[in-house]
């Protein structure tokens, strides 16, 4: 078997892919295909080096790929990004997959476009953007035929602004480009939510579970979520109702966040779905700080340190117990 | 007939008819468009379409069927009244208002939903002409007009400074005779008052008969329904979001000595949508995939004669893994 | 517009509904001798005999509070008592997760508690659940979770903007 080089160029990309098919190392390989909607690509999911012919590797990565690892067992390439790395690692930990059977082709991230965002600070509505053009550290904004330059912070997803693991934390190579940019983190923003009374919070969350529909695509699309059968399937006897009412997403939401709880690597893609822009993330981010700040845990960055409950120390704190 | 009222004289309009009815119109919430109840506000001028699509405002997401309450030794079951409270919905477009027509038969059919029919004939429905293709959109390729149609009671084309308007019904006539407010205007404004779309598609996508037939071919070949679905996530979106998917499941909600039956949304995608004692049809995803495909250009077709699909472009636009509907019905057509 | 005193006067007589799990080893056995040692304490509380706190699936906690519960008390055998040598220390992590985000979304705190109360500690038992009906009390009826009147149970733009 001929040595495989750590890094690997997006010509290259095609090759290696061929490659890995031709000599058996993998049975899929998941990347990327141009969308047909702007600003999105399709996930390609090749069964073989011919299908590989589509792929498509120059921005837009949005779609963390190792959610398809829930259906597709055997040995996979994959495309990963520094947040879907930390779910493979993840992943790795609960079980679900094995290393050796990934080739992990790793993107250094330069972070991921939010259209919506940049429609906003563009001031016009997300469908009269044209173009999203990157250069250098900047954005080019084309809308209504009017062009605007704006900033990084105006144009990237959240996440990407604060993340610390641009670069994948697991990768066999790694690919190289123009991407290797890597966003420099900056502290998150404290979420003024946390501050406030009780009273508003509920408010505040009633009225986002009051508008979400139940599609379950925040579900669907978390790497997190790889159990077989949901709870909310669960009928005999029923445990979260399906009506689409403040009430029972409270406890689809709470429950869905406790499930991802120790999993969950703020990778966004629930957030990036949802088709009524509920701000899922908020819910995310706050259960990774506090198990950050209870139990010292951050999901998918060692593959060594246990999960969170599954373990536990004496000492762990016990202030709200009676 | 044709009338024409300015930008503002809709506005007051519009506040005039709030004492008798509920007035929705387009405007933003959270971020998103959606109807809402009229306050006063100037009409939006730069409004696409709404993402919820408003076959929720008739059938209805979430909808108290009956409830039942024992006190007392008695138990008393009520059913929830049909609506009847007038309304009035402005903004509503061409694919969105086909759609209400095309659920029609399948609501005021062999079982009769009073809710539907009883939402349906309290609504005035205020159409407005598109400027702009929606992204994703193919409604011109399933037959609906951008710019004209019947299936309002009233149909507004913006112009400089106001609106041309085509009377369709009787109740749409009534109530836009008032001098006041709309002057009369002519076939020969109206037809001038036609624009050109902007961003549409030059050449029609495809040819809506041979998807017919293509949808008919291609049922048996799982090859092919494997291949398109193989990135589905099998999430609800693509259902929910789209203004004809009409699928509903039945629960209840009890409490000690009360409880309600509620109906609400399922979705075809939802692997437990088909599933029964010992069997589920629908086990496998792309026999689901190819269900919602096929009961749109196929089955649909077969009963009530149309296609159950408007092109409106939500599911090609929202769906997480840009699984456009448009590839699939082109391949179809092949 | 007669039954209104009726309502007022139920209002005023109101007392919380508590639903409390109680470990067999330890919180209950505790509960069932502050019974047989006849220290009273209130009645609000309904018991629910559960193996270990370990076995306090948060879900039962959100389907409580989703079924109308004013209050929920969870109890459980002190740390390095339990029967099952770690099922408690395992639920604590969860129940410490569970709390706060039950909080950040605006459920108050005092709702739902937790405890630990040995089979001997009669005393304990008897003052954890008189603290907690006072707290409940205090905060009034669970109405976030009321059922709807099914008449008005229409998901619709009439629904206030948030
Ligand atoms: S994606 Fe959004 S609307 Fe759909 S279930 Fe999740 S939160 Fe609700
Ligand atoms: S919400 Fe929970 S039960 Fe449902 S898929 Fe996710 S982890 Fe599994
Ligand atoms: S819950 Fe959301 S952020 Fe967390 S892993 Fe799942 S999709 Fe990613
Ligand atoms: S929206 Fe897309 S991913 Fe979701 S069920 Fe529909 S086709 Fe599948
Ligand atoms: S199938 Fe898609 S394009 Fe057709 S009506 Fe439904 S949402 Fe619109």
């Amino acid at each position: 078997m001929s040595e495989i080089i750590p890094e690997v160029s997006k010509d290259g990309l095609l090759d290696l892919g061929k490659k890995l098919f031709d000599e058996r190392r993998v049975d899929y390989f998941l990347g990327y295909k141009k969308g047909t909607v702007r600003f999105k690509t399709i996930p390609l999911i090749a069964r073989k080096g011919e299908d590989l012919q589509e792929l498509w590797v120059e921005d837009f990565f949005h779609a963390n790929l190792s959610l398809y690892l829930k259906e597709i067992k055997g040995r996979v390439g994959i495309l990963a990004k520094g947040c879907d790395s930390r779910s493979l690692v993840s992943l790795i930990k609960e079980g679900q997959i094995k290393r050796e059977d990934l080739y992990i082709v790793g993107i250094p991230c330069a972070g991921q476009v939010d259209p919506g965002k940049a429609a906003k600070a563009a001031s016009c509505e997300p469908e009269e953007l044209e173009e999203i053009i990157r250069r250098n550290q900047e954005f080019v904004i084309r809308a209504n035929g009017q062009e605007k330059t704006l900033s990084k912070t105006q144009v990237l997803l959240d996440k990407c602004l604060f993340c610390q693991y641009p670069r994948p934390l697991i990768f066999d190579s790694l690919l190289t480009g123009d991407y290797v940019a890597p966003v420099s983190p900056v502290a998150r923003a404290q979420d003024d939510l946390r501050q406030k009374p009780v009273s508003e919070k509920w408010a505040f969350w009633s009225g986002q579970f009051e508008r979400c529909i139940r599609c379950y695509a925040c579900r669907n699309v978390c790497p997190a979520c790889f159990c077989p059968r949901c709870i909310v399937e669960e009928n005999m006897p029923q445990w979260v109702s399906p009506l689409p009412a403040e009430g029972d997403n409270f406890v689809f939401h709470l429950m869905r966040l406790l499930h991802v709880a120790g999993t969950c690597v703020s990778c966004g893609e629930c957030q990036r779905v949802c088709p009524v822009e509920i701000p899922l993330m908020k819910l995310n981010e706050k259960m990774t700080d506090d198990l950050r700040e209870l139990f010292d845990f951050v999901a998918g960055v060692d593959l060594e340190k246990a999960l969170p409950f599954r373990t536990y120390r004496q000492e762990d704190p016990q202030d709200f117990i009676r | 007939m044709y009338r024409k009222i300015t930008r503002e004289k809709l506005r007051k309009w519009l506040i005039g008819l709030s004492a008798r009815a509920e007035i929705l119109v387009p405007a933003k919430m959270n971020g998103l468009w959606t109807f809402r109840l009229f306050h006063n506000q100037e009409l939006p001028q730069n409004f696409l379409n709404s993402r919820i699509p408003p076959k929720n405002l008739f059938f209805e997401p979430l909808k108290g069927l009956l409830g039942w309450k024992a006190a007392d030794g008695s138990f008393q079951v009520n059913s929830c009244p049909a609506p009847e409270a007038a309304r009035v919905i402005f903004g509503l477009k061409p694919c969105d208002a086909r759609a209400l027509r095309l659920l029609q038969p399948v609501f005021t059919g062999d079982y009769p939903d009073v809710f539907y029919a009883g939402n349906l004939s309290r609504t005035l429905l205020l159409g407005q002409a598109c400027r702009v293709q929606c992204q994703g959109s193919f409604c011109s390729e399933v037959g609906i007009d951008r710019q004209d149609s019947v299936d309002f009671d009233v149909f507004f084309r913006e112009i400089a400074g106001g609106y041309i308007v085509r009377v369709i019904t009787e109740k749409g006539n009534t109530l836009t005779g008032e001098k006041e407010f709309f002057e009369e205007s002519s076939a020969g404004e109206w037809n001038s008052a036609k624009e050109e779309i902007r961003g549409k598609n030059e050449i029609p996508l495809f040819n809506l008969e041979k998807v017919k037939a293509g949808a008919r071919e291609r049922f048996p070949d799982e090859d092919f329904w494997m291949r398109v679905s193989a990135k589905c996530i099998n999430c609800g979106i693509c259902t929910y979001l789209c203004p004809t998917c009409h699928c509903f499941d039945l629960c209840d909600l009890q409490r000690p000595g009360q409880g309600v039956r509620f109906r609400c949304f399922d979705s075809c995608a939802f692997p437990d949508f088909t599933k029964m004692a010992v069997h589920n049809p629908r086990e496998e995803k792309w026999r689901r995939y190819r269900q919602r495909v096929s009961h749109k250009f196929n089955f649909f077709y077969e009963n009530f004669q149309t296609v159950a699909c408007v092109g409106c472009g939500r599911c090609v636009a929202h769906c997480p893994v840009n699984l456009d509907l448009r590839e699939v019905l082109l391949e179809m057509a092949r | 517009m007669e039954a209104k005193p009726e309502t007022e006067k139920k209002e005023k007589n109101w007392e919380p509904k508590i639903l409390a799990f109680l470990c067999r080893w330890c919180s209950y056995a505790g509960a069932d001798l502050t019974g047989s040692s006849r220290i009273s304490y209130p009645a609000n509380v309904r018991i629910l005999r559960v193996p270990c706190s370990g076995r306090v699936n948060p879900l039962f906690i959100l389907k409580t509070l989703r079924s109308g519960m004013d209050g929920i008390l969870v109890s459980g055998c002190h740390p390095g008592d339990c029967h099952y040598t770690a099922g408690n220390y395992n639920a604590r992590r969860k129940f410490a997760i569970l709390s706060r985000l039950l909080e950040y979304v605006g459920i108050d705190p005092r709702r739902v508690q937790f405890s630990w109360v040995s089979a001997s500690e009669r005393d304990k038992f008897a003052k954890v659940v008189s603290a907690v009906v006072a707290d409940v009390k205090a905060l009034g009826p669970n109405e976030l979770f009321q059922l709807p009147d099914f008449g008005q149970m229409t998901k619709g733009p009439t629904s206030p903007d948030p």
